[in-house]
């Protein structure tokens, strides 16, 4: 009998000790919806101290929306947020606790957390505007971890030709700013390889891929100056002629995908006059005065 | 033939208008009325090569004489000068102007291969997709040139 009274004991503190956190839950959510974010981030995180809520799908669904908030609106979405790091875990932890009959939660940590992931993408695209290639790099390698996490068979392909393509135009454009980083040359192409090793027909890195070559080439003998003697210039011919070499199979498939295009036919055109091929690049110069009737 | 492109990517300007630069240093004019006054280089049509001379080489002098950079009308009764560009577009051209030139100490530069045999001191020509110099020396010495031994070294072809 006294067994049985100590048990009821029990079972009636911790139903109040149950009721009380769940109080907590309730608590941080009227000042969630009152947009005091930051107390309801306090409220949350006292609540869960307790290990009553650690398999709550609930209670972890709504500290992920207030630390998706505090991310928004207290961090001002600040892509080194730490708050987004943690509103996607408690959002994953709510997917993953929930048992309920409708998945309710499930969905709603679905949207909460694709939604979070999705805003590293738009980080990365934000860091390449101000030509923060470090910061892309990093956004965007957040981004597909924690869209994999979410849905492991996720087919981030075209993402990813959208990504290296736009980090390749800013290391494009950091090289063009001073040819001496030949560091950003070599990422520039190296994100090119990238985008052609999932689409080897992809337009825009074969013709990008080439002008970055032949550019090189052109600037290599634009360089040469008044203090240039026979041999140098030979020298400076020789090794712009490897760029251009390089240039041109790049150039040749681009053209193969849009056969019309002024921009390959151009590119064609001075591929091979700075090769000294001088048949081949008239008969460009011609198909650009057939189809557009310039010169 | 002839292909004018934009000027700061004509590659082949640019190391055309470096070539006549240099061989300019490289060879002596026996009549020493050609010592005197400015040096005068004509570019025949080629407006790239005479934009680049004029933009990274005509502050230059060879020797005491300051370059003059000279843009050419496409004529046969052009007038006498240290150098005479011709490019291949005007090369029919070439037999009446080396008539009119003969003697005058001009050193008439071509960029075809019949350049040299139709009386030109210098061709341009393109080799392995390199521009490279060939000589006549005969031409040469019938208009009072002297080539220095280091433009025959360095030249592709020398006809002696």
């Amino acid at each position: 009998m006294r067994k049985v009274f100590a048990i009821s004991i029990l079972m009636f503190c911790f139903s109040v000790a149950m009721y009380a956190q769940f109080e907590k839950v309730t608590e941080a959510r009227r000042l969630y919806q009152e947009k005091n974010y930051v107390e309801a981030q306090r409220t949350i995180d006292d609540a869960m101290q307790h290990p009553e809520l650690e398999l709550d799908a609930y209670a972890w669904l709504m500290r992920g929306y207030i630390y998706k908030d505090i991310y928004k609106k207290v961090d001002k979405g600040d892509p080194y947020s730490k708050a987004r790091k943690n509103a996607l875990e408690y959002a994953m932890k709510a997917m993953e606790l929930d048992t309920t009959k409708d998945q309710v939660f499930f969905s709603d940590g679905y949207k909460l957390y694709d939604h979070l992931a999705k805003t590293y993408y738009n980080d990365a695209a934000r860091a390449m505007n101000k030509k923060d290639h470090e910061g892309a790099v990093q956004h965007f390698a957040n981004y597909e971890r924690t869209i994999l996490e979410l849905t492991p068979d996720a087919d981030l392909t075209q993402k990813k030709i959208e990504f290296y393509n736009a980090l390749a135009t800013v290391y494009t454009k950091l090289y063009n700013g001073d040819r001496q980083q030949l560091d950003y040359f070599k990422k520039a192409i190296a994100m090119y390889q990238k985008v052609m090793n999932l689409d080897k027909e992809n337009y825009g890195a074969n013709y990008n891929m080439a002008t970055m070559w032949y550019n090189r080439g052109v600037y290599n003998i634009q360089q040469i100056s008044w203090e240039n003697d026979i041999p140098s210039i030979e020298l400076i011919q020789k090794v712009s002629k490897e760029f251009f070499m390089q240039a041109l199979p790049f150039m040749l498939k681009a053209h193969e995908q849009d056969p019309t295009r002024i921009e390959t036919l151009k590119g064609l055109e001075g591929i091979y006059y700075s090769l000294q091929d001088e048949v081949k690049s008239d008969e460009y110069r011609a198909k650009i005065k057939d189809l557009y009737g310039v010169e | 033939m002839g292909l004018e492109r934009d000027g700061d990517k004509d590659t082949t300007a640019i190391v055309k208008a470096s070539y006549i630069y240099n061989i300019a240093k490289l060879v002596d004019w026996k009549d020493p009325k050609m010592k005197e006054g400015n040096f005068v280089i004509g570019i025949m049509s080629e407006s790239n090569i005479y934009q680049e001379l004029i933009k990274k080489y005509s502050n230059k002098s060879i020797g005491k004489q300051p370059i003059e950079v000279r843009k050419m009308a496409r004529s046969e009764s052009v007038g006498k000068c240290h150098i005479l560009y011709v490019p291949s577009s005007a090369l029919t051209l070439l037999p009446a102007i080396r008539s009119n030139l003969a003697g005058s100490g001009t050193m008439i530069i071509t960029d075809d291969p019949s350049g040299l045999s139709k009386g030109a001191i210098v061709n341009f020509s393109p080799v392995a997709g390199v521009v490279k110099i060939e000589l006549s020396i005969p031409n040469a010495t019938a208009q009072g040139i002297q080539v220095g031994a280091t433009l025959k070294q360095l030249a592709f072809k020398v006809e002696e």
